[in-house]
């Protein structure tokens, strides 16, 4: 079958005063994955939810505040949610652009074990281990990114913690 | 093992996995369109219009067939590019996309994903507000109709080919491109079945 594409192109947007897109988006793109990847424990999934972040903040780069915060929290909420599910179907509507392999390599098996555990937990409390820990976050921003108080981000660490190293069956004082 | 010590193990490690990854290009396309036929050069921007209509009845019934090898649709600043495995044309072009399409575009994809599930009624509304857009941007008599057999969906468009620039070109592509999405998101929801 013939197949011909017309692609329509558009600039690259430049908001004055802030960093250009392109910049951005090539500083933060693995560190986002690994949290996709992390929150998702789906290579394929993650760079899908990754990508779709970015394309958002890309449309709405104008409008954003707080780009880092809100890419983060785009992967963070979306990661167990209908996507999950429906993914691969939404993702033929919302793709723009051409699919490409994941380029993540696969976690050793127990890290992938320990990741698992982490995502068993409830999800806030998984979302806060993950941010304050893979991305070495503080709390406060922590509470940013997840639209919650640092008291409630604090609560959710402490339980997170120490859900998680009952199941471990390791210790959780540091 | 304290847990501290696990936490930073693990975050190392997973931040590993991705320290080969490279960030895809920049979504600099943001409309892509695919047809099964060729498209003649030189004819009007209009019958361009009128043929990525048909396009929707060849992509539902089919492979085009034998026709003769495709020629490419010409915008202004635009560049061509052969794709070698498919035999296909790329076109790029620098013309803007116009900035009320696109949002249009999106509005109606997110209520028609809103419950995750592409239903005949959305799909009926996504082809008549394609339909609607070509009306209303330069080609005239576009007809449509969807009926669902035991086999799926059909339709079929008609139009006069009345003249259009190659702006009111560029809405209808678009909205092809965003007609060919749902058709896309239609055709895997049904094989998941």
């Amino acid at each position: 079958m013939l197949r011909e594409t017309v692609s329509v192109a558009s600039d690259v947007p430049v908001v004055e005063g802030r960093e250009p897109f392109e910049r951005f988006y090539g500083r933060e793109y693995r560190r986002v994955l690994a949290l996709a990847h992390v929150l998702t424990g789906n290579r394929s999934l993650a760079e899908e939810l990754t990508q779709e972040a970015f394309l958002e903040a890309y449309r709405q780069w104008h409008r954003l505040a707080n780009p880092e915060g809100w890419v983060r929290s785009v992967v963070s909420n979306h990661a167990r949610s209908w996507l999950r599910r429906r993914y691969a179907e939404v993702r033929a509507l919302t793709r723009l652009g051409p699919r490409r392999e994941a380029g993540i390599s696969e976690m050793p098996a127990d890290t992938a074990h320990f990741w698992d555990q982490v995502r068993g937990l409830p999800r806030r409390q998984a979302q806060v281990i993950a941010l304050v820990y893979l991305e070495d976050r503080p709390l406060r921003e922590v509470a940013q990114i997840l639209g919650c108080t640092e008291s409630t981000a604090r609560v959710h660490l402490a339980r997170g913690r120490k859900q998680l190293a009952t199941v471990l069956g390791v210790q959780e004082e540091t | 093992m304290k847990l501290d010590t696990l936490l930073r193990q693990h975050a190392d490690a997973a931040h590993q996995t991705v320290k080969e990854a490279q960030p895809p290009a920049l979504p600099r396309t943001t409309h892509s369109i695919r047809r099964s036929w060729p498209i003649a050069v030189g004819v009007a921007s209009a019958t361009v219009a009128v043929a990525a209509v048909g396009a929707v009845v060849l992509l539902l019934a089919g492979p085009a067939g034998d026709q003769a090898p495709g020629r490419v649709l010409q915008f202004p600043s635009t560049t061509l590019t052969s794709n070698e495995e498919d035999g296909g044309v790329a076109v790029v072009t620098t013309m803007a996309v116009p900035s009320r399409l696109e949002p249009a575009g999106v509005a109606l994809q997110d209520a028609i994903l809103a419950d995750e599930i592409v239903t005949q009624e959305e799909y009926v509304r996504g082809i008549a507000a394609f339909a609607e857009c070509l009306t209303t941007h330069g080609v005239a008599g576009v007809k449509w109709s969807v009926e669902k057999d035991g086999s799926g969906w059909s339709m079929e468009y008609g139009s006069a080919g009345e003249p259009a620039d190659a702006h009111d070109t560029t809405y209808s592509l678009c909205w092809f491109s965003y007609i060919d999405r749902v058709l896309t998101s239609y055709g895997e929801a049904r094989r998941e079945g």
